[in-house]
């Protein structure tokens, strides 16, 4: 069954049909929302509030891109998030490593590497959560989870030439927070 | 020579360098910012710097969910769409609250029941207004007209003259007409017109009158509840 196919099919309540498509976006779902918040818990809760209010409204839902559509209700939950708890998201880099989120994913991993790696992730997690709302979501969607200038456009629902923007002052704040920490940094990213 | 050239002409932007770096620009802005690069040391720093960033980013790893996120097999309701859009439904949600907000402002001014007031302020029954419909034998609801129907009888003047203020010549209006046959009708239907008093008609039909309105603005209020439920729930789609 393909996306359209189980689409329609969850329009008309059935609920393992649109399973399905939870099954397929989740990873991304709950992803942007960690990225955005910096808190696994209230990633998961966000990633479980997106799909029970996707599915309520799928009718809404006309045509075009689903991923783009789930992500734009993500983003939109992530704000409301920020907004309501009105906390301004400064984790620390130690707090960052605590997070089970950057645990190994694979079992072989050195453990020079794994720490290595855990320490840049939260090297550039830290970066992330310090930049303003609009320009940490553009950065996520288009360097983290590899959408187009024209799904994040969809995602973000504003104009591809505004993502452009956001993105360019995005990455160079980034360039500017992850200078200050050149010493965690791989060697071929040190200038 | 070249390099006089090269130092009069303009830098991309450095939102044009972070486009260039992803591919996003039209085939003559790349041609412009790969020859620009190939002898501008800064920014051919920048664009670096921007591969760097993004590749430092691309390292992030991809999170696994703690858990699926599945909805249970229970059927949760579905929300219909609202059939005329967005706009739509927030205009229509607007002009149902300012009909609420009018609605109430005249019950707490008492406007709406000017019409049918007495200058003293207590309203005025049907006993004053058709006086023959309460007072009459009859149950014919082509008798229970209003007395300024029949402008030479002596029961029109002395009901006219029993509300004082109200001039002699003023015809009865429509919505008047009707009260009077619907009431006319309920006592045909009751079969009790004779033995019912005139204070307890009066008493129902102010009653009646004050729960039309009371009604019609706890209908008008529902509506714009629902509408602004509905607008709630909406909002996250956006």
């Amino acid at each position: 069954m393909d996306e359209l196919e189980l689409i329609e099919q969850s329009k008309l309540g059935r609920v393992d049909a649109f399973n399905q498509l939870v099954l397929l976006y989740q990873t991304q779902v709950y992803n942007l929302a960690l990225r955005m918040l910096s808190d696994a818990a209230a990633a998961e809760d966000i990633a479980q509030d997106v799909f029970i209010s996707a599915y309520k409204n799928l009718r809404t839902f006309v045509a075009g891109n689903l991923r783009a559509w789930l992500l734009r209700i993500t983003s939109n939950a992530c704000r409301d998030y920020l907004r309501s708890a009105r906390v301004r998201r400064s984790v620390s880099l130690d707090a960052m490593l605590e997070n089970p989120s950057f645990a190994p994913t694979d079992s072989n991993e050195a453990p020079e590497a794994y720490t290595l790696r855990r320490e840049l992730a939260g090297v550039i997690q830290n970066a992330l959560s310090q930049l303003p709302g609009d320009q940490r979501l553009a950065v996520v969607l288009v360097d983290v989870q590899g959408l187009t200038y024209e799904e994040s456009s969809e995602a973000m629902k504003v104009p591809v030439g505004t993502v452009k923007s956001r993105l360019n002052r995005a990455r160079s704040a980034l360039r500017g927070l992850l200078a200050e920490q050149q010493e965690l940094l791989p060697q071929q990213f040190r200038s | 020579m070249r390099l006089l050239w090269r130092r009069t002409q303009r830098h991309p932007s450095s939102e044009l360098v972070s486009c260039y770096a992803d591919g996003y620009v039209s085939p003559q802005e790349s041609v412009w910012v790969s020859e620009h690069i190939g002898w501008c040391e800064d920014c051919s720093k920048v664009l670096n710097e921007v591969r760097a960033t993004v590749g430092l980013l691309r390292r992030l790893p991809t999170v696994p969910v703690p858990r699926a996120f599945t909805l249970r097999e229970e059927p949760i309701p579905v929300v219909q769409a609202f059939p005329f859009g967005r706009w739509a439904m927030q205009g229509t949600a607007f002009a149902t609250s300012m009909a609420l907000l009018l609605l109430v402002l005249l019950d707490v001014t008492g406007f709406a029941s000017d019409s049918t007031q007495i200058p003293s302020g207590r309203p005025v029954g049907v006993e004053e207004t058709h006086p023959r419909v309460l007072s009459g034998s009859t149950t014919d609801p082509q008798r229970l007209l209003p007395v300024a129907d029949e402008p030479g009888s002596e029961q029109s003047n002395a009901a006219i003259n029993s509300v004082g203020t109200q001039p002699t010549s003023v015809q009865p209006s429509g919505m008047e007409s009707n009260l009077a046959a619907k009431l006319g009708t309920a006592q045909e239907s009751l079969g009790n017109a004779d033995g019912q008093t005139s204070s307890s008609l009066v008493e129902r039909e102010t009653l009646f009158r004050w729960w039309r309105w009371e009604l019609g603005l706890a209908a008008i209020a529902s509506l714009a509840l629902m509408l602004t439920m509905g607008f709630r729930n909406s909002r996250s789609m956006r």
